[in-house]
């Protein structure tokens, strides 16, 4: 009998082996369970795509939910809907976490505790009857609901006797100042519809459009301006991540924006002349800009003539051009006047029913009165209502901002809350009642005029959930209230009203019908508003930033967006607060020091981020970590506060890297008078690569790129990436493939720049991860792909070291995927295990899927056939996937341009991955 | 006891531990390593229908995809729902008391669970339809069932096995062709 050291060996793993596989077999189902009645057309083991809507924030992005055996695994933009084109934002891509969070409401509470519907149903009806037997007012509180769902509430209102203006709309980030100002420009309210990727040259005040509104759409058409040659001046205080895609930052003293765009105006008007546009009464204007002179202006905003005078010759020679916003970020209480100054010098520039158009109403079905929220405050408060009904709305949420309507609130005898999860307002609710996630009821939402995104659930509700329509509706017919609608389910009728084609298509798309304006004769004529600034007189202005993270204005909840590190700071898990190095130094503080910060009806605390990318004097923090620090119903700019060092230290919370490239040119540039220089040819030791069929590329558009963090999200969704949480975060042990870096340098004239770098795995030909693996767990495809073999992965990390782009991680524990951890993960990809190293694989899944597919219809895969998450869903397009070997392929096109370059041509690793450099035009040529 | 002494008896048990590792191995190595612990298939319902491949296979030769219907749609093959038992066995053998329990449980709407027999690791991609598709007929992997009363896996999944057959008939060869 002979054992050799193979068979020993083999034996003895044998054994462990039989062990370990009774410890796992918990891990594989034991028994297969098909569905009793199964569904016709459903194939287990391939997706299914429902077209649907996000209702993450207001804008209703279209999506296409990816369903595997019945649960969304991943969303995607819908191609069709004009708003996304195929694209979705960071917030979208994380909205699985929350459909499948363990926090999620399961079953309706009272005060008394947990209770069944049948119960609840009835506490409902009889809190009702209670307030309308009172001759009370029944309201809803509801977040914005453009559709099916407002029309419901309406008819349920009037139903039980009400008016149908008490169905009163929560939408705590609403830019009401935009309306105003064009009442005061135009003598009537109106939404500005701007035309951004028609624009030549594009002036925002503080318009923050890569951070807030409708993202995705703002996103493109910004991308699309600069594509087209276009150049972006940005003036506010803060460089956001819409400054950093500007071509120049521009900052003045904080509320004298007003005063810099009426200069502008006035000196516009100036240089036209005799060409001014017709119909803007010049002599009126001309005599109400006078004030505003050069010297005046430069004087008070504290930016030199000069480049006032650049301005307005940049918009004299450029046609079209549009100037946009106010954003939050400069929105005091005189941002009313600020937006009507800025459609003065739209006006002036000629702009107006060209690059800025308006929507006649308030967007959305709805044309009669409503309640607005400081009335419902009063007449809450007052105890004119009887019982209300809250409807996806947290006003006790956000502090300070809405202390009157939550305390008001508090003094209605009856309030019924609809809701996902038990916030803030569900906590003083009397009734707390689940609603379906988004994803598992039908509705729709008509974001503007001509575009009705449907919304149909993707999959059977999870939990013991209701539709809060239906309740209504139940509620109205217990009380013997006739709705007029039929007695079927509400989800019904809404199906009803779209036919098959619509649905398919995620909704009905047409033109919107846009308005022209004309100066008002009034214009101008109101005293132009000084800001003035709420908390201690002797704080600093707050500067509160929006972010992708925080599109509601609270802190995020979400574990996959807390990880993700904010793009220009590095920063993961939690808030903090930025300060200029002057005014840190002020201050004696430096990065990592706990600031403690006091307004006029809180403080907080929050660690220092010292930065050369805001302006000097000011401090600004996350809107949802500045709501303490916040005034009444001012969720923006607005309010000064008092810095002082605590002593606390925390470590930075950075993660991965510094925002120094130490001259390595590894975000590159290019600017009118300078290109990029040519790429070395190098020796090689290593054998040519054949890549016989394909070579798999990404090409990436950094004058696209716009830092939002979208692929990064899509990312750590379809690859099942785990998430380590904000200690290990901290070590620089997060796991995250793809990682937008931030780097930061002064520009020439003392203003800062950011530039952007997504970096994943460059997917090397000659890879020096490859040449360290004892294993063989990395090597190189034949269609070009550095690939990771977890099952041969021994966990040495030399791969890790010894890759010049730190791209590659390690599992130092078991994957944890929070909330998705049971339910939402991606079922292609394997969960990787503790001790192994992994890293972008260029979705090898889709690739195998993509190449399947291709196989089994008998024809080459074609170009577009196959697209990573990334490029999926990158709302500026600046992520294309592809052939390198498919000359006509548009990865292909893009190596080819002029701006193509590879990351660290000289140490000869002949990357997969192409960047193209960003333009900057500084200087306006 | 001596030093000396303590230190051969210390030794003489080391060497009998290692002898007795080296023995319980080899036993183990020269154990048919084909077929592990037979797994009893057909066990559907709530545990107590009894499926046997040999009548429905063997006997009346119902080809595999008829009940496993997307072995040549989908990369998993499928199994039959209670509801697609009850579309022959409505008319075919409903006096038989195991037809009778079965025809009860679809009535009630409780699902058929079926033992797992075949498994590949979660690290693994396998598709069906693309062996299928191949001409890989599906004896090859899970033995000619239709003499089986009891299915079990009659040799093991193991890579090397896979790879013979890839070599064989010149399929792809990259691990990334089925490491996920």
């Amino acid at each position: 009998m002979k054992t050799g050291r193979r068979g020993f060996l083999g034996a003895a793993v044998g054994t462990l082996g039989a062990g370990l596989v009774a410890g796992c077999s918990k891990r594989l189902p034991r028994y297969l369970i098909p569905h009793v009645i199964p569904p016709d057309d459903a194939v287990p083991g391939l997706a299914r795509h429902y077209r649907t809507i996000c209702r993450e924030c207001p804008a209703s992005c279209g999506v296409t939910a990816r369903v595997r055996e019945g649960r969304v695994v991943k969303l995607e933009g819908n191609p069709e809907h004009p708003l996304s084109q195929g694209a979705l934002c960071p917030r979208g891509q994380a909205t699985i976490e929350g459909l499948y969070s363990p926090d999620r409401l399961g079953a309706p509470h009272a005060a008394t505790g947990q209770l069944g519907w049948d119960a609840a149903e009835s506490a409902l009806g009889s809190g009702l009857k209670r307030a309308l037997d009172a001759q009370k007012l029944v309201v809803v509180l509801t977040r914005p609901e453009l559709g099916s769902v407002g029309a419901l509430f309406r008819t349920w209102l009037t139903a039980l006797g009400q008016s149908p203006s008490q169905v009163v709309t929560f939408d705590p980030m609403d830019r009401s100042w935009l309306r105003e100002g064009a009442a005061r420009a135009f003598g009537a309210e109106a939404n500005p519809v701007p035309d951004i990727a028609a624009a030549r040259l594009l002036l925002s005040i503080g318009d923050d459009l890569v951070e807030e509104g409708a993202v995705v759409e703002q996103a493109r058409a910004l991308a699309d301006l600069r594509a087209a040659g276009g150049r972006f001046v940005y003036l506010g205080p803060r460089l956001s991540l819409t400054a950093a895609a500007a071509d120049e930052w521009l900052s003045v003293e904080p509320g004298s924006e007003v005063l810099f765009v009426l200069g502008l105006a006035r000196r516009l008007l100036e240089l036209v002349g005799p060409d001014a546009p017709a119909g803007i009464g010049v002599a009126t204007l001309r005599a109400r800009l006078a004030p505003y002179d050069a010297a005046t202006v430069a004087a008070r905003t504290k930016i030199g003539a000069p480049t006032l005078e650049r301005l307005a010759r940049d918009f004299l020679r450029t046609r079209p051009s549009l100037c946009i916003g106010p954003g939050r970020a400069v929105a005091g209480n005189n941002a009313p006047a600020l937006a009507e100054a800025i459609y003065v010098l739209n006006a002036v520039a000629g702009n107006l029913g060209r690059t800025l158009r308006f929507l006649p109403r308030p967007q959305g079905a709805w044309t009669g009165p409503s309640m607005d929220l400081p009335e419902l405050a009063r007449r809450a408060g007052g105890g004119e209502v009887g019982a209300l009904i809250v409807h996806h709305a947290n006003p006790h949420g956000y502090g300070p901002v809405f202390a009157e309507l939550a305390a008001a609130i508090e003094k209605v005898p009856f309030v019924a809350a609809f809701s996902n999860q038990i916030d803030e307002t569900g906590r003083h609710a009397h009734l707390l009642l689940p609603d379906h996630h988004f994803l598992e009821t039908w509705s729709d939402a008509t974001v503007r005029d001509g575009v009705i995104g449907i919304q149909q659930p993707a999959m059977v509700p999870l939990l013991d959930t209701r539709a809060a329509a239906d309740e209504l509706l139940v509620a109205a017919r217990a009380l013997g209230k006739a709705t007029g609608l039929p007695d079927g389910a509400f989800a019904d009728s809404v199906r009803a009203s779209f036919d098959a084609k619509d649905v398919e298509r995620g909704g009905r798309f047409s033109e919107a019908a846009v308005q022209s304006r004309t100066l008002a004769d009034g214009v101008l004529g109101g005293a132009t508003a000084t800001l003035d600034l709420a908390g201690p007189a002797d704080g600093l202005p707050l500067v509160v930033t929006s972010t992708l993270r925080q599109l509601d204005g609270l802190p995020p909840t979400s574990a996959l967006l807390q990880e993700m590190p904010d793009p220009l700071t590095s920063i993961a898990w939690g808030g903090w607060v930025e300060l200029h190095p002057t005014t840190a130094s002020a201050l004696g503080v430096v990065e990592g020091d706990v600031i403690g910060l006091e307004g006029t009806a809180g403080r907080t605390e929050l660690p220092a981020h010292v930065t050369i990318g805001l302006r000097e004097g000011v401090v600004a923090v996350p809107v949802g970590y500045a709501i303490p620090l916040l005034a009444e119903r001012a969720l923006g700019f607005g309010t000064r506060v008092r810095a002082r060092k605590t002593g606390a230290k925390v470590s930075p919370p950075h993660v991965r890297g510094g925002q120094s490239q130490h001259g390595a040119e590894l975000s590159r540039e290019v600017t009118p008078s300078r290109r990029l220089p040519m790429a070395p040819t190098l020796p090689s030791m290593n054998p040519p690569v054949e890549h016989p069929l394909h070579r798999w590329g990404l090409a990436i558009d950094l004058d696209r790129c716009n830092g939002c963090g979208a692929c990064v999200a899509a990312c750590y969704v379809e690859n099942n990436i785990p998430i380590v949480g904000p200690e290990e975060a901290a070590k620089g042990r997060d796991m995250s493939w793809l990682t937008i870096q931030s780097f930061i340098k002064e520009g020439g004239d003392g203003a800062a720049e950011v530039s952007f770098l997504p970096l994943g795995c460059q997917q090397c030909e000659n890879a020096p991860c490859e040449t360290v693996c004892p294993t063989f767990a990395t090597y190189h495809t034949r269609e070009g792909l550095n690939a990771q073999v977890y099952s041969r992965c021994v966990g040495t990390r030399y791969c890790e070291n010894n890759c010049p782009y730190h791209v590659r991680r390690f599992n130092f524990s078991d994957a944890k995927h929070g909330p998705r951890d049971s339910l939402g993960l991606n079922p292609d990809v394997t969960v990787r295990a503790r001790g192994v190293t992994e890293k972008c694989t260029f979705c090898v899944q889709r690739i195998r899927g993509g190449e399947e597919q291709a196989k089994l219809e008998g024809r080459p895969v074609r170009d577009g056939d196959i697209v990573s998450a990334c490029a999926a869903t990158c709302p500026a397009q600046a992520i294309v996937f592809g052939d390198l070997k498919d000359p006509t392929s548009q990865v292909s096109r893009m190596a080819k341009d002029q701006r193509a370059y590879r990351l660290l041509e000289e140490l000869n690793t002949k990357p997969g991955v192409v960047f193209l450099a960003r333009r900057r035009d500084k200087e306006g040529t | 006891m001596p030093a000396r002494t303590r230190i051969k008896a210390v030794l003489v048990l080391a060497v009998a531990a290692m002898v007795g590792c080296l023995v319980i191995a080899t036993a183990r190595s020269e154990a048919p390593s084909t077929t592990p612990a037979p797994a009893p298939s057909g066990i559907a319902g709530v545990g107590d229908v009894p499926f046997d491949h040999t009548i429905h296979a063997g006997k009346y030769g119902i080809p595999c995809l008829d009940c496993h219907a997307f072995a040549d749609k989908s990369p998993v093959a499928g199994i039959p729902s209670g509801r697609k038992c009850m579309g022959c066995h409505k008319f075919v053998d409903k006096e038989k008391p195991a037809v009778q329990t079965l025809a009860a449980h679809v009535e009630a709407g409780e699902p058929l669970r079926w033992q797992r027999v075949f498994s590949v690791p979660d690290f693994v991609y396998f598709s069906h339809r693309m062996h299928v598709r191949a001409n890989v007929a599906c004896a090859e992997c899970h033995g000619d069932v239709g003499a089986m009363k009891t299915v079990v896996q009659g040799h093991p999944f193991t890579m090397g096995r896979c790879m013979g057959c890839h070599k064989e008939r010149n399929a792809t060869h990259d691990c990334l062709g089925c490491h996920k």
